[in-house]
């Protein structure tokens, strides 16, 4: 019988992934925030660790998106074991979306499972923040229509007097079938039409930009019009603008407009001359700004109130540009109408009035969908339906009463969640114990509270944890802090600031840290951003004052169209002396089809180029999207603090006793490696359900030199991946995945070929089955006696349960076995026949509560 | 003198009167999963609203059940109106067809809101309501939780049924009070 040894490295190498495992905490999808601009919805998927969006699939009108991503490195160690996430976001019916599911495998691949109650058509965006991912969709494809319902079979036989028989019921299938509402929106009904003489004009006054219209509800023999103003996207928001008008129209209600009360609105306004437009308009807006709707305006009167108006902005008088807009956008047509639009929208956001430049930046996009500035007017309706719509956040059991009577004043949501995670590695031999490499409690507990005023929006963010280690010398509690910051959001000013504990991705801000950030917006289209605090390496850890830091940025959006730019700076100290002086910039081209994003971050001090980087999607046509990418720069990140690696110290001012300034700044240098890695690929779809994707990676390090006792490190020589894989999406029903795929990687002393395939079944509407094997096979080509032989198998199963959208289960148990052979020629042998077998498991069990 | 046993006749038929008005007037919110993961909500009992028909007979009448209905879809709730129609007409004799609803009016003390007609789905069938009368059509319409409150408040509600010749048939409520909606989710 062949003897088996447990690998004491391998126990080590398993025991640092799962105490890595374990101490992180962080959720693949930190956050989804989602708004809403007329027909196109924007959804923001703030990703826990960095994640390079690849391409994603089918491409036009399904009901499920899959996104591909590759996982950066931080993800590996950021990412619980599960490395699986499913959200139920708050506010999805803004865009349909129903659930969004991550789900990666044991490598660097994942993909991002949007689920839809409708078939929508999108476009994915990422930028040089690889901590977001944007999807916007514009308006979704025509809805499978319904079956007309079978009229039911009378029971005449329970009934003494008959129902009408069947074929007398055939002219019920006119019926229009009753649609699921997807394109219903909610108006108010102010009054009836005879009342308009009564109407108090100046509570319409704040809702001049939205639609009014009359609509006729017949009744026997006459016909009673009701003026309704509308349209908004949810009950709630419609509830918000019912309980402004207050007691001026104590008879109104919210009632549901269908596409074709949309339709017939929509031709009211445009149709200047028309009866209903007229009523509607002259009494609800003219009227409401006592300025009567004379015959119209010449055009050298409108470019003189054009002038007034912007004026009227630039000095803050909003009042008076607000009525000199509105006044203008009475004239029914005429090249004015856009600009105007816009700036009143523009004018009410400054007069603290964000609900009003909602619906003026909606009707704008309703007015004027396309043009070089329409993405201008989406940036500003997103950012304000981004803070503003409180009620959407709102848990779908909250009280709509509430809801429609009052706006809420806070809104707090979040998820709390334990799990109990274990390591161990097997003793093969009977003498030896099982090594228990992880026993442990993680508590989460993740909390979101908003306030959305007129003027102030203030929002705050906590993302809180605690490790309660149950092995003995193991590495003790943790608690954990990854976010715990408060927001305001001035919208007269334009000026919003975050204190506490944050993650900025982009403006030259390395990582985490505790201090203060704000942004002002200076101009519509620029931004300008400035920053200060004290860095933190990883949530465990509290900030000292002993590195800090200090920046600032601007945003440029929308510069010829398609481009954003954006310039940093960012000066960091470390224990008194530079630790950065860097200076950078990003830019960004979108378009329909191609997406680029590129960064430089230069270190000034050190003359050096700390990260050159570049990613580029191109989807050439429906089926297939290439990819690539370029990185370049220091690893890691070149700071003075560099200069501890390797020293038997944790800060910098241990080693001022041995070293000057220069020569720490030396040794930071010299622990600093070059990265040179690029990747290109390309996915395809093969069949609606059946994606292809492969690609190519290279990676490699220079050398760098001994110094202050630490040894030199070699360069790696090229690293070149290359596989592909093909996923499978709902063959057998919807939310059915399978991956199965082939990798091969080769450094200069390890060869690696793995398979693997991958399996996420649900079962029924709650349980979720996942399945992984990954099989690989290395042979280290190094040593002198012969190669070495290593076949690695690694299977998982996950079973989670989802309820109410709130509450899930999850168990996952994985283990790895591995089995090492090492070349006969190698004298002493290791072991008897110079081979080792290792087995470690892991578990997981927990729960999530969202509230 | 009243005997014991009078006295507890009396009380058992009081409590038991009590109890079938309680029953009968604060119908409970009822929530079942339909097939598609849908959460569709609705009361115990409906208004069952009548439409005398005296031409044809005594007794004629047509009838209409009509409920309020949420149905939750992955957290997007929607608002209806189900309307279950039945009749005790039998209209064959006549050569007579049933008129085709296109829309439901309630006079909400006095104040109309109307609602246009679909069809019930079919795949949401079971209808959400119980009927003792067999329907021979279930329609819905889309209404919001505020109207839905609104008439739940209202100390009168009466209803029209408008069909597509233009006509329109007053149908009042057949057993007394319009139905306590307190009940019904956010909408009492």
């Amino acid at each position: 019988m062949r003897p088996r040894r447990r690998s004491p490295g391998g126990v080590t190498v398993f025991i640092v992934v799962l105490f890595a495992c374990g101490g992180a905490h962080a959720r693949a999808i930190d956050d989804v925030r989602l708004s809403r601009v007329a027909e196109e919805a924007t959804i923001e998927i703030e990703l826990g660790c960095a994640m390079r969006y690849d391409s994603h699939s089918p491409l036009d009108g399904n009901s499920e998106l899959y996104i591909r991503m590759t996982l950066g490195n931080d993800c590996h160690l950021a990412l619980r074991t599960g490395r699986s996430d499913l959200r139920h976001p708050a506010g999805g019916r803004m865009a349909s979306l129903a659930e969004i599911a991550f789900d990666a495998d044991q490598r660097d691949q994942a993909v991002i499972t949007l689920r839809f109650e409708r078939p929508v058509r999108g476009e994915v965006r990422q930028t040089t923040n690889l901590y977001l991912l944007t999807v916007v969709l514009g308006p979704g494809a025509p809805a499978t229509p319904q079956p007309a319902a079978p009229l039911p079979e009378p029971a005449r036989a329970t009934v003494a007097a008959a129902t009408p028989a069947s074929p007398r019921r055939e002219p019920m299938r006119l019926v229009r079938t009753l649609p699921y509402g997807d394109e219903d929106r909610f108006a108010i009904r102010l009054s009836a039409f005879e009342d308009s003489t009564d109407l108090d004009r100046e509570a319409l006054v704040p809702f001049s930009s939205q639609v009014f219209y009359v609509v006729d509800v017949p009744l026997g023999d006459h016909t009673m019009k009701e003026l309704r103003m509308g349209f908004f996207p949810t009950e709630e928001e419609a509830g918000r603008a019912l309980a402004r008008l207050g007691a001026s129209f104590p008879s109104a209600w919210i009632a549901v407009a269908d596409a074709g009360e949309q339709a017939e609105a929509a031709e009211q306004r445009i149709d200047a001359a028309g009866k209903a437009k007229e009523a509607a308009r002259d009494v609800a807006i003219a009227a409401a700004h006592e300025t009567p709707a004379d015959a119209g305006l010449s055009e050298e009167r409108i470019a003189t109130m054009m002038s007034e108006a912007k004026n009227a902005l630039v000095r803050r008088d909003y009042a008076r540009s607000i009525d000199l807009y509105s006044r203008l956008l009475q004239e029914p047509a005429g090249a004015h109408r856009r600009e105007a639009r816009e700036f009143l929208g523009v004018a009410f956001e400054k007069n603290g009035q964000p609900a009003n430049a909602r619906d003026a930046y909606e009707v704008w996009l309703d007015e004027f969908p396309d043009g070089p500035d329409a993405n201008r007017v989406r940036q500003r309706l997103a950012a304000l339906t981004t803070t503003a719509p409180a009620g959407e956040r709102k848990a779908p059991q909250t009280t709509l009463a509430a809801a429609s009577e009052d706006a809420p004043d806070w809104e707090i949501y979040g998820s709390a969640s334990q799990y109990y995670l274990r390591g161990v590695s097997l003793a093969h031999d009977s003498d030896d114990d099982d090594v228990v490499g992880q026993s442990a409690l993680l508590s989460r507990a993740l909390l979101f509270a908003r306030r959305s005023g007129e003027r102030f929006d203030v929002a705050s963010r906590a993302n809180l944890g605690y490790l309660h280690d149950f092995v003995e010398d193991g590495s003790g509690d943790q608690a954990l802090v990854s976010y715990a910051y408060i927001d305001v959001a001035d919208a007269k000013t334009d000026i919003s600031a975050r204190l506490g504990r944050q993650r900025p991705h982009a403006g030259g801000v390395l990582g985490r840290f505790d201090g203060v950030s704000g942004s002002y917006r200076w101009r519509p289209d620029l931004t300008v951003h400035v920053s200060a605090g004290f860095p933190v390496d990883s949530p465990r850890f509290r900030a000292t004052s002993d590195q800090w830091f200090y920046g600032a940025g601007i945003d440029l959006d929308n510069v010829f169209d398609a481009w954003d730019f954006g310039v940093f700076t960012n000066i960091q100290t470390v224990d008194g002396v530079a630790d950065r002086h860097a200076v950078g910039a990003e830019v960004q081209y979108h378009s329909q089809r191609v997406n680029v994003a590129g960064l430089v971050d230069y270190d000034a001090s050190y003359e050096i180029l700390n990260a050159g980087f570049i990613t580029g999607n191109w989807r050439i046509n429906d089926r297939l999207t290439v990819h690539g990418r370029y990185r370049g720069g220091a690893a890691p990140f070149l700071t003075t603090r560099n200069a501890i690696i390797g020293q038997p110290v944790n800060t910098l001012r241990e080693l001022f006793p041995d070293y000057t300034e220069g020569q720490l700044r030396s040794l930071a240098r010299n622990r600093t490696a070059e990265e040179r890695a690029g990747s290109a690929g390309l996915s395809t779809a093969l069949t609606p359900r059946l994606q292809l994707k492969a690609d190519v990676s290279w990676l490699e390090y220079n050398a760098t030199p001994a110094s202050g006792g630490v040894a030199a490190f070699p360069e790696t020589g090229p690293q070149v991946s290359w596989g592909g894989h093909l996923l499978g999406s709902g063959f057998f029903r919807a939310g059915h995945l399978f991956l199965v795929g082939y990798r091969h990687d080769e450094t200069e002393s390890v060869d690696t070929d793995t398979v693997f395939v991958d399996v996420r079944q649900p079962v029924g509407e709650r349980l979720r089955i996942q399945t992984r094997l990954d099989v690989s096979q290395r042979v280290a080509n190094q040593n002198p006696a012969g190669d070495i032989d290593q076949w690695i198998a690694n299977p998982m199963l996950r079973i989670s349960c989802d309820w109410a959208h709130r509450y899930r289960v999850e168990f996952e148990v994985g283990a790895q076995w591995s089995n090492r052979k090492f070349p006969a020629a190698l004298t002493p042998p290791l072991v008897e026949d110079n081979a080792i077998e290792q087995t470690d498991y892991y578990l997981q069990l927990g729960y999530i509560l969202d509230f | 003198m009243r005997t014991g046993r009078g006295n507890i006749r009396s009380m058992t038929i009081a409590i038991t009167a009590m109890l079938l008005s309680a029953c009968a007037t604060t119908p409970s919110s009822v929530s079942r999963l339909d097939a598609g993961g849908r959460t569709v909500v609705a009361l115990s009992d409906t208004i069952l609203l009548a439409h005398a028909v005296p031409a044809l007979a005594a007794g004629a009448r047509d009838y209409a059940y009509i409920g309020p209905v949420e149905i939750n879809r992955m957290g997007n709730r929607r608002h209806y109106f189900w309307l279950g129609l039945a009749s005790t007409i039998d209209r064959t004799r006549g050569g007579l067809e049933p008129a085709v609803p296109v829309a439901l009016v309630l006079l909400v003390d006095g104040t109309p809101m109307r609602f246009p007609l679909g069809e019930w789905p079919a795949d949401l069938d079971p209808p959400p309501y119980p009927t003792t009368i067999p329907v021979y059509a279930t329609l819905a319409a889309p209404a919001s939780l505020d109207q839905i409150r609104r008439i739940a408040r209202a100390s009168n509600v009466e209803a029209e049924i408008q069909d597509d010749s233009g006509a329109e048939a007053r149908y009042l409520t057949f057993n007394g009070d319009w139905t306590d909606w307190s009940a019904f989710p956010d909408g009492g």
